[in-house]
């Protein structure tokens, strides 16, 4: 049976295949364009795994589609932008299509001097030089963008948000500045806020309204460029012993309730016998989470709300604060006739307040940055060397500290080096080919979700990339 | 040292050969490779003369407009010698900045490409049909309804 999913997907391909027959980007007409991509990679990791089980063999799972369309609505200073990408990525990503971005775009002044205007709907996040077309491989300068900055564990929150924006550039001589302010709502991601902390947190994560805000100076039509972006993503956390009890549960035995002896205490209270064993019975399930197990016991058993009876038996807690995520990215690029280098330097400090719990007012700095260098040997070929870092906390480099603190984590998660050697060839303005080597040193990156025993992975491993890429 | 000082004008004739071979591949190379580039428009519009500013507000899209109010249409033969050649000679900045530029426009949503075209013909009939249009070719002869443009 061909499920919803398989046939969107399918949908999909068969609407690409059409479209790329035609020209390079579809006119529709004088001004509405479609453009397309797609791409496949294959991986080879000598430990840990990257997008798919790649440990020592060959992971297929990293598959890149997108299909574009924007044009003017009504007059050429109102235009419309979307984007269907379809992604798989190991476990981060399935492959199902969705929606990347679709917003408005309108200009209130557009002429050879300035151009101002306001985005509204789904707009791509403009964190630093790449992460606006993270997922396009023409955009980027190799197979994978410098995962200390373009992490794909906080892809998904990240990638675009839905908000508004207010963009202007300036021109003057062959210079000119570029603007951007968002103020938007995140698309939260619990599991992807989980992978900034680095281990599972219980409670609650809500993303709240947030600000981004982008400078960048360019000089000689392009020829440098100099950039800084100021996000603050703004979270309120709450976690109450009910959580706390769901969360101990989520591993593989279940302390919490066999600590709260539930039937013990419904007896103490005179509930039938009938109950207490079906509520037992209920409960000794291995197989689905205890969130569920207690959903359907309220279910069965109408007379009873399980969820009030477990928390009054529960330690009544209720821990309430603000987790700032607040990132500075300050970037550069420079080219010549046949090199173009780029380096990015961030600082993300998540700052916990507002809790009552003094000791749990702490602020983290995490520190990531990269160099590197295209050099544009040919018409035809680009090689490609970066090097990439990634500190999950600047006063403690070498991860001693979080070793203590997260017993659960391997030292090495604390932090990642990774040095890049690849090239590129561009058979046509259409068709190009990828190959990139990795050598890597600690494991901060990886996603949690393709290395669930972490404590398993190696601080050093290698990775072979090669990817193949097709556009219209 | 004798057999040296035999040798010398033999060293002088064979440097004086490669010199000759060099100059006359870097001619024929050139020749081969260089086009001339010619900037062509609309011939109703009444511009004449562009600046490299301009050009390159142009050509990085972010210029829409000609100074008249026509909607500006860039289209592109997909030609990637030709690009380098225009890019050195008219825009003075590299083809991997100018197609950077191009895919992060694209792929952001926020702006277009030029649209391409795939031969002298169809990018000489486009920009004779269509009042805004600009482009560049290898070769000029009289065509209707098109002018070329200097660079200032």
């Amino acid at each position: 049976m061909i499920t919803s999913k398989q046939f969107l997907y399918a949908s999909f391909l068969i609407a690409f295949g059409a479209l790329s027959l035609q020209a390079w980007a579809y006119d529709l007409n004088k001004d509405w364009r479609i453009h397309g991509f797609l791409a496949q990679a294959a991986i080879y990791t000598d430990d840990n795994n990257y997008f798919g089980p790649s440990d020592d063999d060959i992971s297929t799972e990293f598959f890149e589609a997108g299909l574009a369309l924007n044009g003017s609505l009504f007059s050429d200073s109102l235009r419309f932008s979307t984007q269907l990408l379809a992604r798989d990525a190991g476990a981060n990503d399935d492959g199902s299509p969705s929606f990347d971005y679709t917003f408005l775009s309108y200009d209130i002044v557009n002429n050879a001097q300035w151009r101002t205007g306001l985005r509204l709907g789904r707009i791509p996040s403009q964190m630093g030089l790449y992460n606006a077309t993270r997922d396009v491989p023409f955009t980027r300068p190799g197979i994978l963008l410098p995962q200390s900055i373009y992490g794909e564990t906080v892809r998904n929150s990240r990638f675009a948000h839905d908000g508004l924006q207010w963009y202007g550039t300036w021109n003057f001589d062959l210079d000119r500045i570029i603007w951007r302010l968002d103020y938007y709502r995140p698309l939260s991601d619990g599991s992807e806020t989980d992978d900034i902390f680095l281990v599972p947190l219980p409670g609650d994560i809500d993303s709240e309204d947030s600000w981004m805000a982008q400078v960048i100076y360019e000089w000689d039509g392009g020829t440098g460029k100099i950039g800084l972006t100021y996000e603050l993503w703004k979270n309120t956390y709450q976690l109450t012993g009910y959580d706390l009890f769901e969360f101990a549960n989520s591993f593989q035995y279940d302390p919490a309730v066999e600590a709260l002896d539930l039937p013990t205490k419904l007896r103490d209270q005179h509930v039938p016998e009938i109950i207490v064993s079906l509520i037992s019975d209920e409960l000794s399930r291995t197989d689905i989470p205890i969130s569920e197990r207690i959903e359907n016991i309220d279910a069965s058993i109408p007379n009873v709300d399980v969820t009030a009876l477990v928390n009054s038996f529960l330690p009544t807690i209720n821990l309430k604060g603000d987790i700032d995520i607040a990132s500075s990215l300050l970037s550069a690029e420079y080219n010549w006739q046949q090199l173009t280098f780029t380096a990015e330097y961030m600082v993300r400090r998540i700052v916990n307040k507002k809790f009552e719990t003094a000791f749990l007012n702490k602020t983290i700095e995490q520190e990531a940055y990269f160099v590197q260098t295209v050099y544009h040997a040919a018409n035809r070929w680009d090689l490609i060397i970066r090097h990439d870092r990634f500190y999950y906390d600047k006063e403690d480099l070498s991860g001693q500290d979080f070793r203590k603190n997260l017993p659960s984590m391997p030292q090495h998660r604390a932090f990642a080096f990774d040095t890049t050697l690849g090239v590129s060839y561009h058979h046509n303005s259409r068709f190009m080919g990828r190959l990139e080597w990795h050598h890597v040193k600690g494991t901060i990156w990886l996603p949690i979700n393709d290395n669930p025993e972490i404590l398993l992975t190696k601080k050093y491993w290698n990775m072979v990339a090669l990817q193949a890429a097709y556009r219209f | 040292m004798h057999f040296s000082l035999n040798l010398r004008p033999q060293v002088r004739l064979w440097k004086e050969t490669l010199r000759c071979m060099a100059v006359g591949l870097i001619f024929t190379l050139s020749g081969q490779f260089s086009h001339s580039i010619e900037l062509v428009v609309n011939d109703e519009l009444p511009q004449q003369v562009i600046s490299r500013q301009e050009l390159l507000a142009i050509y990085t899209m972010r210029q829409r407009h000609w100074p008249d109010g026509t909607p500006i249409t860039v289209f592109m033969l997909d030609n990637s010698e030709l690009l380098k050649q225009f890019c050195k000679k008219r825009l003075k900045i590299f083809p991997h900045q100018l197609r950077t530029r191009w895919d992060r426009l694209v792929y952001s949503g926020t702006g277009n490409a030029p649209s391409e075209v795939f031969s002298e013909d169809e990018l000489i009939r486009k920009i004779a049909n269509n009042r805004g249009a600009i482009g560049f070719i290898s070769r000029i002869e009289d065509y209707d309804h098109i002018k070329t443009i200097s660079v200032r």
